[in-house]
């Protein structure tokens, strides 16, 4: 049979057993995990509560989305402690501009697009402090990304080609590509998200898939058949 | 070889594996696939590829799990409990009381600016400073100076050497190139040219 067009994921959709994309993670304060969980209270009242004086209402916000800015951190620059890093700041930066906030705005695609920029610029620190380096020459090894439990060994060794084709692709290729492909956004959140028209946003999704799949074949000693 | 059909599903490809494409432009791809052998190698391939990037959503990384979230989220509020939430909105006040002197300092460079331009367009060139100053030791500047740009010689240049020109005989003292009084004098005694005064009654010769 000729292959079926994947099925479209919400980012509110994005999990695997064991393993989740978003989420509230445990160990929190009570108070703060009561807020975190209470659907009535959308991110926009936690922002006013906020703003109103209030600390639990940030770090409620804090737990709603910091599993979703930390894994799209990781998949963007690769490395945990750089991923930890942007997370940290992207909290940071939105707490001080919280006042700025429209609230006629959806919340996520504004502190997304605070996560996507520090990951971006991280990421380009990164390979421009990697260039010439011995781990460039060697086509960048995998270093935190050594996957911890009991996953398949031919899994693990997919996953390192994939890591090294996402290498190898411009940040604004492979922004698109996390989000869409690994985050399951459309491409009309991709593009606010991104500050890119949704023309735009699809051309680059377009291109980035094209040459993931080249880079890809090639890695893997030209096309199959 | 490639039909044009071939061409238009290969370009629409990247989109249609990922489910990127609306059902009316998704149904002539899918159809072509069904009978082109080609086109649905490249689709399975490109499809592959995708599929191996959507599987890294469920790759762990070392050291990640709800302890680590937990220790980041308080990480988080101590950076951000040294800030005082009422200075939020301080900020924010004091950052756009910043922006208004911003503004009003651009605005009054670039009135300045535009007055400046205007006043220097508007004098004429006899109220401006003399252009032409004076030679060394020559007598002061002090009327208003109309430079007229040279235009290049008006007569003839006569080469080093040669003494006649317009077939007479150059005398020494005559202006070398250049019409002397004396010599323009005698031009008007050998009728060849009018003085000013008769030329208004008298008929120029033929
Ligand atoms: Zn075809």
């Amino acid at each position: 049979m000729f292959p079926q067009p994947a099925p479209r994921q919400s980012p509110k959709q994005t999990q695997t057993p064991g393993h989740e994309l978003s989420g509230i993670p445990a160990g929190l304060p009570s108070a703060v995990a009561q807020l975190a969980h209470d659907v009535t209270l959308s991110d926009a009242e936690l922002v006013r509560r906020t703003l109103a004086g209030q600390h639990d209402p940030f770090a409620a916000l804090v737990a709603r989305y910091q599993k979703r800015a930390f894994w799209i951190a990781y998949h963007v620059v690769g490395r945990v402690e750089d991923a930890r890093d942007v997370t940290q700041e992207a909290f940071v930066r939105l707490f001080r501009s919280l006042a700025k906030y429209d609230f006629a705005r959806s919340f996520y695609t504004w502190f997304y697009r605070i996560v996507m920029n520090l990951a971006i610029d991280s990421l380009r620190k990164i390979r421009s402090a990697r260039a010439g380096s011995i781990e460039d020459i060697l086509g960048g090894l995998p270093d935190s990304r050594a996957v911890a439990g009991d996953v398949p060994l031919e899994r693990t060794e997919e996953n390192g080609q994939v890591w090294a084709v996402l290498d190898k692709l411009d940040a604004k290729f492979r922004a698109v590509l996390v989000l869409r492909d690994i985050h399951g956004l459309s491409c009309r959140e991709i593009a606010p998200v991104l500050k890119v028209t949704h023309a735009t946003a699809r051309w680059r999704l377009h291109r980035g898939r094209q040459m993931f799949k080249e880079h890809w074949e090639r890695l893997q000693g030209g096309p199959e058949q | 070889m490639s039909s044009p059909a071939c061409e238009r599903t290969l370009a629409m490809l990247p989109l249609f594996v990922g489910g990127d494409l609306d059902a009316a432009t998704a149904e002539p791809v899918r159809q072509h696939l069904l009978a082109c052998l080609r086109c649905r190698g490249e689709a399975s391939s490109l499809q592959r590829a995708t599929g191996s990037m959507r599987r890294l959503a469920a790759e762990p990384a070392a050291d990640v799990d709800d302890g680590m979230f937990a220790a980041m989220n308080r990480a988080i509020m101590d950076q951000v409990l040294v800030t005082d939430v009422a200075e939020l909105t301080a900020a924010t006040s004091t950052m756009s009381g910043r922006r208004w002197l911003e503004s009003v300092a651009a605005v009054l460079l670039l009135a300045f600016g535009f007055w400046c331009g205007q006043a220097s367009w508007q004098s004429s060139v006899l109220q401006r400073a003399p252009m032409a100053t004076p030679a060394n030791d020559g007598p002061a500047n002090d009327g208003p100076a109309i430079v007229v740009p040279y235009a290049g010689p008006r007569v003839p240049q006569r080469l080093l050497g040669d003494d006649v020109q317009d077939g007479y005989p150059l005398q020494p003292g005559d202006a070398a190139g250049l019409m002397g009084r004396e010599r323009l004098r005698s031009l008007v005694d050998e009728g060849m040219v009018l003085p000013a005064r008769r030329r208004a009654t008298s008929q120029p010769p033929r």
